[in-house]
C-alpha cells in the first residue's frame, strides 16, 4: 500500500510551483508600517498610556485571532481529508507561524501594560471588592503570563508540527505526514477547543472582571475564525494577481468565499445568542456589558459591527457569481476584517476607558475613540505579520509538491 | 341550436427516445460531450447518481432551484414576522392579537422574534427546496416515470437522443454512440 502510494504521487501532474519571494514593494511597505507604527505606538504610550496598552492588546490579539484561525483551518481540512484546499494550503500553514511572536507580542503588551488594562491586577482594588477576592485564585498577574505562554505555547506548538509535516512531504512524498497530519490535527482541535475559552476569558473577558459570559469563547473562536478564512482569501487573491498559484481555480475561490459566507452567519449566530440570553434575563451583573457599549456614540459602533461582520457579507455573498468574483470576494474579505478589528476594538475600549476614567484619573476617556492612536498598534502588527508571513512563505514550495490529494485539488470544480 | 359536437380524444401519439446505454462514468460524460458537440438533440442523461461536469456537458443552463429556496426562505421569514408581530402587537378596533407583558419586555420586541425568524425561513427554505426539487425532476407523487431504461437506478448510465428533435442522423447518432461503447442502443418508448 505504501509502496504503491508513493509511486502513485503526482508530481508529473502540476508543474514545481515557482518559489516565492516578498517583493521588495511589499517589504517596503510593511518596514514602512512597522516603522510608522512603533512611532504611534510610542508617541501614544507617553501621552495617554492607558490608550497605547488598550490598543496594543486589540493589535496583537488581533493578529494572534488571525494565525489561530488560519491554522484551524489547515486542521479542519486535515481532520476532514478535504482535497480541495490542499493547493492553497501553504497560505494558512504560513500564517500558523505568527503564533510565536503573537506569543511575544501579547505577553509584552499584557505583562507591561496589565496595570492599564486589567481591573484585577491591582492588589488595593481587589482587597475592597469582595467578588474580585473570589476570582483572584485565578486571576494573578504571573499565573495569567502563565497561563498565556502555556497556550501560545501550544497553539505555536501544533502549528509548527503540521507545517513541518506538510513541508517534509515535499522532499519524501511519504503518505506517513498525511496520516500524522490527520492525528495531530484531531489532537489540536481537542486542545484548541477547551484552552481558547480559557484564552478568551483571560484576555478579553477579564477586562470585566465582573461580567461573565459561558459562550465568549465559541464568541471569540468565531470571529478569529472568519478572520482567518477572510486573510486567507486576501492572500491567496494577492498571491494569485502577482503570478503565484495559478492552480488556484475559481471553484477554490468559491470555497473560500462559502467558508466566510457561512462562518460569518455562525458569528452572527453567536453574537445574537449571548445578546439574546443577557436581555431577556436583564439581570443587572450581565446588563452591565451592553449598556456599556450601548451608551452615547458607542451605539453607533455596537450596531456597525453587526452590519459589518454579518448583514454585508451575508447579503453580498448570497448569489452565486459574487462568491467566484475575485473583486467583491477581496472586498468582503477587507470588510470582514475591519469588522473583526471593531468586534475586538468593542471587547477591549469599553471597560479600559472607563477603568481610566475611574482609577487613571483620565477625565478625557469617555466615549469611542477613532485616531491614530488606534491606528498605530494594528500598523505595526500589520507590518509585522506581513513580514513574518511572507518570509516563511517563502522557505518552503508555494503549493504541497507531492500531498496524495493533490490532484483531487488541483481537479476541483464547483 | 347546433348541437355541441362530442369531444373525440386525439390518439396520442406515443413519442420514442432513441437510448444508448453504457457501464462507467467516463463513457457518459465522453458521449454527452460528443453527442453535443455533433449538435445532436440530446433529451436527457440518466445516471444513478449525480456525475460531476454532466450538466457542463450537456449544455443545461444553471439550476433555477436556488430562486427557489431564496423565495422559500423568504416566505419563511414573512411567515414567522407576521405571526409573531400580529399575535402580539397588532391591535385595532376590528382586529387584534392578544399582546402578552413579558417580563415587561416591549410588545413587539424584535430581538425575541429573531430565533422564530431564523427557523421558520431556514424550515420553509428547506422543505420548499425539497418540494421544487421533487417537482423539477418529475418526481412529485402521481406522476409516472417517462422513460423507462433497465438498470440506470442501479449501475447503468443512459443518454436518449430526441429522434423529432432539430438535425436528428439516426445514422450518425448510432455511430456515435456506438463508439463510445454502449452496451445496449434502442429506441425507447414514453409512457403515456
Amino acid at each position: 500500500m505504501s509502496a504503491n502510494s508513493k509511486t502513485a504521487t503526482p508530481h508529473a501532474e502540476t508543474p514545481p510551483a515557482a518559489p516565492y519571494r516578498t517583493p521588495a514593494r511589499l517589504r517596503n511597505v510593511a518596514l514602512g508600517l512597522v516603522i510608522v507604527g512603533a512611532g504611534l505606538f510610542a508617541w501614544t504610550l507617553s501621552s495617554q498610556p492607558w490608550r497605547a496598552w488598550a490598543n496594543g492588546l486589540i493589535a496583537s490579539y488581533l493578529f494572534v485571532s488571525i494565525a489561530i484561525g488560519a491554522t484551524v483551518l489547515v486542521a479542519l481540512t486535515h481532520v476532514a481529508k478535504a482535497g480541495w484546499a490542499v493547493v492553497l494550503r501553504r497560505i494558512p500553514e504560513a500564517m500558523g507561524s505568527w503564533l510565536p511572536f503573537g506569543l511575544i507580542a501579547l505577553l509584552a503588551v499584557t505583562g507591561l501594560g496589565m496595570h492599564e488594562l486589567y481591573e484585577w491586577s491591582h492588589p488595593d482594588i481587589v482587597a475592597q471588592d469582595e467578588l474580585l477576592q473570589h476570582k483572584a485564585v485565578l486571576m494573578t498577574p504571573n499565573f495569567f503570563l502563565v497561563r498565556l505562554v502555556v497556550i501560545l505555547g501550544l497553539w505555536s506548538l501544533f502549528a509548527w508540527v503540521l507545517r513541518r509535516n506538510s513541508v517534509a512531504q515535499d522532499k519524501d512524498g511519504d503518505d506517513r505526514h498525511t496520516r500524522a497530519n490527520v492525528a495531530w490535527s484531531a489532537i489540536f482541535l481537542i486542545v484548541f477547543g477547551l484552552t481558547v475559552t480559557v484564552a478568551s476569558l483571560d484576555w478579553l473577558m477579564s477586562l470585566e472582571p465582573h461580567w461573565f459570559s459561558t459562550i465568549f469563547g465559541v464568541y471569540q473562536f468565531a470571529g478569529a475564525f472568519v478572520a482567518g478564512c477572510a486573510t486567507v482569501t486576501l492572500a491567496v487573491l494577492g498571491l494569485r494577481r502577482a503570478g503565484y498559484l495559478p492552480q488556484v481555480t475559481t471553484g477554490h475561490l468559491h470555497d473560500l468565499g462559502k467558508l466566510m459566507f457561512a462562518f460569518s452567519t455562525f458569528w452572527a449566530y453567536i453574537w445574537i445568542s449571548q445578546f439574546l440570553l443577557i436581555w431577556y434575563a436583564n439581570m443587572p451583573e450581565e446588563t452591565g456589558y451592553f449598556l456599556m457599549r450601548r451608551e452615547g456614540a458607542w451605539l453607533a459602533l455596537f450596531a456597525s459591527n453587526v452590519v459589518l461582520n454579518w448583514l454585508i457579507p451575508f447579503l453580498t455573498l448570497i448569489p452565486r457569481p459574487n462568491k467566484r468574483s475575485p473583486k467583491i470576494l477581496a472586498i468582503v474579505a477587507s470588510l470582514l476584517l475591519v469588522g473583526h478589528w471593531l468586534d475586538v476594538y468593542l471587547q477591549v475600549m469599553p471597560p479600559v476607558s472607563h477603568f481610566a476614567v475611574e482609577h487613571g484619573g483620565d477625565v478625557h476617556a469617555h466615549g469611542p475613540f477613532l485616531g491614530l492612536q488606534e491606528l498605530g498598534p494594528v500598523a505595526l502588527m500589520a507590518g509585522l505579520f506581513l513580514l513574518v508571513v511572507s518570509w516563511r512563505l517563502g522557505r518552503a514550495a508555494l503549493v504541497p509538491q507531492r500531498d496524495p490529494y493533490l490532484v483531487e485539488s488541483v481537479h476541483h470544480q464547483q | 341550436m347546433a348541437k355541441k359536437a362530442p369531444k373525440i380524444q386525439e390518439p396520442k401519439e406515443i413519442k420514442q427516445y432513441l437510448v444508448g446505454v453504457y457501464g462507467t462514468e467516463e463513457q457518459i460524460l465522453a458521449v454527452t460531450a460528443a453527442v453535443v458537440q455533433a449538435g445532436l438533440p440530446v433529451h436527457d442523461t440518466f445516471t444513478p447518481y449525480a456525475v460531476h461536469g454532466l450538466d457542463t456537458a450537456q449544455g443545461l443552463p444553471r439550476s433555477k432551484l436556488t430562486y427557489v429556496t431564496g423565495i422559500g426562505g423568504l416566505l419563511g421569514l414573512l411567515t414567522a414576522l407576521t405571526l409573531q408581530i400580529y399575535t402580539q402587537s397588532i391591535e385595532t378596533p376590528f382586529w387584534s392579537g392578544w399582546p402578552l407583558n413579558v417580563g415587561g419586555k416591549p410588545f413587539m420586541p424584535l430581538t425575541a422574534f429573531v430565533p422564530v425568524s431564523f427557523e421558520l425561513t431556514v424550515l420553509f427554505g428547506g422543505l420548499i427546496t425539497v418540494g421544487g426539487l421533487l417537482s423539477f425532476c418529475g418526481l412529485l407523487p402521481g406522476r409516472k416515470p417517462r422513460l423507462h431504461i433497465e438498470g440506470v437506478t442501479n449501475d447503468r448510465f443512459a443518454i436518449a437522443l430526441d429522434p423529432t428533435g432539430l438535425h436528428f442522423d439516426e445514422a450518425q447518432a448510432k455511430t456515435l454512440l456506438s463508439e463510445h461503447g454502449a452496451l445496449e442502443i434502442a429506441y425507447v418508448e414514453e409512457n403515456a
